[in-house]
């Protein structure tokens, strides 16, 4: 910041230093608050993603039984003899 | 932002700021790159549990079957549920008659695919949220894919809509035959026509429509269950909502089946595939409503205040423009103290010079009005001429508020219009605290071409607001505008469509000319009549002669859809919106005819309410000329000099010159009622000659100008054996000071809301006089399709007042 062209009405070094530091270090925060926030999102989405397949999987199950209830209960086919 | 504190020999602010900048706009990107990751993971979030509920559901339906089966084998293990038929479960079809087709669910079931219980699942589901059997069948998981298309291959051919309808005994080959006249000769499609003759019901028509495309339609349940959505832009391209969100597909209304590359599109925003389903318009309007109501809302009130800041009377006045002002008074008040009388006399000079020139400017325009080629006139021949098939869909908003007792003659005056029916998209636009027009548009049938919109409630509250509200989804080539009690000419939008075909493509809108159907009734409606009759008769073609911009009356201005929507349509924040539009339309480098077709209105008959309305309409003539004057070289520079002239004298002169008039008039009862000797100094040498010659020619002129006016009226209505217009009409001119008494009060009124209330809508009470009565809708063969006569009648008496003279 030394180095940077002075002007009669400037702004002081240090002052303009701190301001962008505290801008960075709030786009840190950010920065960090996407990738957690992403973390714990994709946390919670493999557990409703577990639950759903579990789910899904119940269901199929059942519908395997309602299928094979029917199909028992389907009279036999007609001896041809 | 924050604000650093100034060093000697500091940094140089310049490159600190520009460093600053950005570090700031990374700073704000990263914020709405959190802010877009948040609404991902909450929709994200949303459709799993959707899924998850959907999951739930079925599990317990088949759980509850499972026991049924159990139970039913426990009783008799002989029955089992594939031997229960179709019919005992409420399905058509178990024995179908030899030559009906059998339907696809009871194929299945006969087949043994699926079982009646099953089939009943997926038509519950299918009632309430749509879409095809087939495809619900294979997401409950009940039958496969292959399953469903093999059976659907065996389907046979649907044939064309007309033969589907009579097969499924929907209307008689007469009516399909009374159909296919109507669409030979005027065009349009079947389904609509069908509709536009109250034939059929929407609904089966709709029903039969995605029979033919093979596509489902929508269930009983119109609430959306879905936080999906698509971007508006994409929605409203394709016309499409998202409603319903099965487990492997989204439910997607639509107005008009979608091409393949449309699908994929709308399945690559979705991340799924969707099915569609067809929604007639009333159920598309209510989606669209409830899924993009906020985006629409935003768009009426502030699309022209985002995009056209420059033209929007959102801000009253600039800070430049106050600027200007506080000098102007600085100047005055310096120049009075210094050299008052010369001051005064400059004044009153500017003053004097401004009223001639308003006068001079204002009878020739009124003289070139008169001649006959001012405005597009058509012979009956010309009008019958036309080939109905060219003639484009025609949208009619009537924006009204509170004025339930003139609805049953608003839609009677509708429905004599000489159109297509089929070609009409009439769109009412209701305010949602109107409780009382909700509930009788509510409980009327009416016609298919209607549309009733409930404008959700939000400032400003202003007619511009819910046309435009009304005018997002409407389906015209060319729009109008019609206040509820006005009574258009029935040939009005067929003289508009010959004006528009005649006209050079530059040219975007036609005025018809307005008038009053009361003119009688009192001495108010009287001078009213005498106004608009000079105005509308002589004064707005002049100016279209002239080519100058033209401030648009209140209705009956027909647009060019597409030019309306380019410009941003009406500035809701401008009171006088029309006016305003007139403006707009001639920077833009667009033209206004004036055609030659009158709409009848309902003139105001109660001084108070003259005046709420006439400094409502000066208000906003102040709003626009201080919207359009923030740059007067840049309006100079888009509007010519002679323009720049108009402008001034239309839209300055207008509210100005009865702000102006009570100071002369005083000066006027001094000077001739007590002989007040210093209003002889206001008026020496050159002051006086002019003023003299602006009292006694330039009054005679005004008055002229409306005898002129109604006298033309008079003679066109009596020549065409119209309606006609009493010849005692013209003698009232006489006493017509005695109303400009009345518009200076209007303008003060008008001047005080400026400040006070910019943005306030003196609404005007309409429906105060009975109009003229009219042929029934029998004689002039319209279709029994609105209101029950008994329903109308009953509410007319309650509120209309009787005629007054």
């Amino acid at each position: 910041m030394s180095k940077q062209k002075r002007s009669l009405g400037g702004y002081r070094p240090q002052e303009v230093q701190r301001y962008l530091e505290l801008l960075r270090l709030e786009l840190t925060i950010i920065k960090d608050q996407l990738a957690s926030e992403q973390a714990k999102f994709e946390e919670r989405l493999a557990a409703r993603l577990k639950n759903n397949e579990q789910i899904r999987a119940e269901l199929q199950d059942a519908l395997a039984q309602e299928r094979r209830i029917i199909e028992d209960a389907e009279p036999e086919a007609p001896n041809p003899s | 932002m924050k604000r650093l504190p100034i060093a000697l020999l500091g940094v140089s602010r310049r490159r600190a700021n520009r460093q600053i900048d950005r570090e700031r706009a990374l700073l704000e990107q990263a914020r709405a790159q959190l802010e877009i990751q948040r609404a991902e993971h909450e929709l994200a979030i949303k459709r799993l549990d959707t899924e998850t509920e959907q999951l739930r559901s079925r599990l317990a339906e088949a759980i509850v079957r499972i026991r049924h089966l159990e139970a039913a084998r426990l009783v008799n293990p002989e029955q089992a549920d594939k031997t229960v038929p179709a019919s005992d479960m409420g399905l058509a079809a178990a024995a179908p008659h030899p030559s009906v087709p059998l339907r696809m669910g009871d194929s299945l079931v006969n087949a043994g695919i699926i079982t009646a219980a099953q089939l009943e699942t997926a038509m519950t589901a299918q009632k309430q949220f749509g879409g095809r059997l087939g495809d619900i069948l294979i997401d409950m998981g009940f039958a496969t894919d292959e399953q469903v298309s093999r059976l659907m291959s065996d389907q046979p051919d649907k044939g064309r809509l007309g033969d589907q309808l009579v097969e499924a005994r929907l209307i008689t080959e007469n009516q399909l035959r009374q159909a296919l006249q109507f669409q030979q000769q005027s065009g349009g499609l079947l389904g609509d026509i069908l509709l536009s003759l109250q034939l059929l019901e929407p609904e089966d028509l709709y029903r039969a429509i995605a029979t033919q495309n093979n596509i489902g339609r929508i269930g009983s349940e119109l609430s959306i269950n879905t936080p999906v959505r698509l971007p508006e832009t994409l929605a409203r391209e394709l016309e499409i909502v998202v409603i319903h969100q099965y487990i492997n597909r989204f439910l997607v209304a639509i107005s008009h089946p979608l091409s393949t590359e449309q699908v994929e599109e709308v399945e690559q925003h979705l991340g799924m595939p969707i099915e569609q389903v067809l929604a007639t318009k009333d159920e598309m309007e209510r989606f669209w409503r409830d899924v993009y109501g906020s985006e629409m809302l935003h768009e009426s009130t502030s699309k022209l205040a985002d995009e056209q800041p420059h033209n929007s009377a959102l801000q009253t006045f600039t800070r430049m423009q106050l600027g200007v002002f506080i000098a102007a008074v600085m100047i005055l008040a310096a120049g009075l103290s210094f050299q008052f009388w010369a001051t005064l006399l400059t004044v009153n000079l500017i003053i004097q010079l401004f009223y001639f020139v308003m006068s001079m400017f204002k009878f020739t325009v009124i003289l070139v009005g008169s001649r006959r080629g001012a405005q597009f006139r058509y012979t009956p021949e010309e009008i019958a001429q036309i080939d109905e098939r060219e003639l484009p869909v025609y949208t009619i908003l009537v924006p009204m508020y509170r004025e339930a007792q003139v609805v049953p003659h608003l839609l009677h005056n509708l429905e004599r219009l000489d159109y297509p029916k089929a070609k009409l998209d009439v769109r009412l636009l209701i305010e949602e605290d109107d409780d009382e027009m909700r509930t009788l548009l509510a409980e009327m049938n009416l016609p298919p071409y209607y549309t009733v919109l409930i404008v959700p409630d939000g400032l400003p509250k202003t007619k511009p607001k819910a046309c435009n509200y009304g005018l997002i989804r409407a389906r015209g080539e060319y729009v109008v505008i019609y206040d509820a009690e006005d009574q258009p000419d029935t040939d009005q939008l067929k003289k508009v469509f010959l004006t528009f075909k005649q006209c050079p493509e530059e040219y975007a809108c036609i005025q018809g000319k307005l008038n009053y159907f009361n003119s009688d009734q009192n001495l108010l409606t009287r001078w009213f009549t005498q106004e608009y009759s000079m105005w509308f008769e002589l004064l707005l073609p002049g100016i279209m002669q002239l080519n100058v911009p033209i401030p648009l009356g209140g209705t009956s201005n027909h647009f060019k859809m597409s030019v309306l929507k380019e410009l941003g349509a009406w500035d809701p924040y401008n009171v006088t919106e029309d006016a305003d539009l007139g403006i707009r339309l001639y920077k833009h480098g667009y033209k206004t005819a004036i055609v030659d077709s009158r709409t009848w209105e309902e003139a105001n008959s109660k001084t108070g309410n003259w005046i709420r309305q006439r400094s409502r309409w000066f208000k906003g003539y102040m709003q626009t000329w201080l919207v359009h004057m923030r740059n007067p070289f840049k309006l100079i520079r888009e509007i010519g000099f002679r323009g720049f002239v108009g402008f001034q004298v239309m839209i300055l002169a207008t509210p100005l010159l009865p702000l102006l008039n009570p100071i002369f008039w005083l000066m006027l009862v001094l000077w001739f009622g007590f002989q007040v000797g210093i209003i002889r100094e206001f008026f020496p040498g050159f002051i006086y000659y002019l003023a003299s010659f602006e009292f006694y020619v330039g009054n005679f002129l005004f008055i002229f100008s409306n005898v002129a006016g109604v006298y033309w009226v008079i003679q066109e209505l009596e020549r065409r054996g119209d309606r006609s217009f009493s010849y005692k009409l013209v003698r009232y001119a006489l006493p017509t000071p005695i109303y400009w008494v009345l518009m200076s009060i209007a303008a003060l009124k008008a001047a005080w809301q400026l400040i006070t209330k910019p943005f306030y809508w003196e609404k005007t009470e309409h429906g105060l006089t009975e109009p003229p009565a009219m042929p029934t809708s029998d004689s002039i063969g319209i279709p029994h399709t609105v209101p029950q006569p008994q329903q109308r009648g009953e509410q007319s008496a309650k509120t209309a007042s009787p005629p007054q003279s």
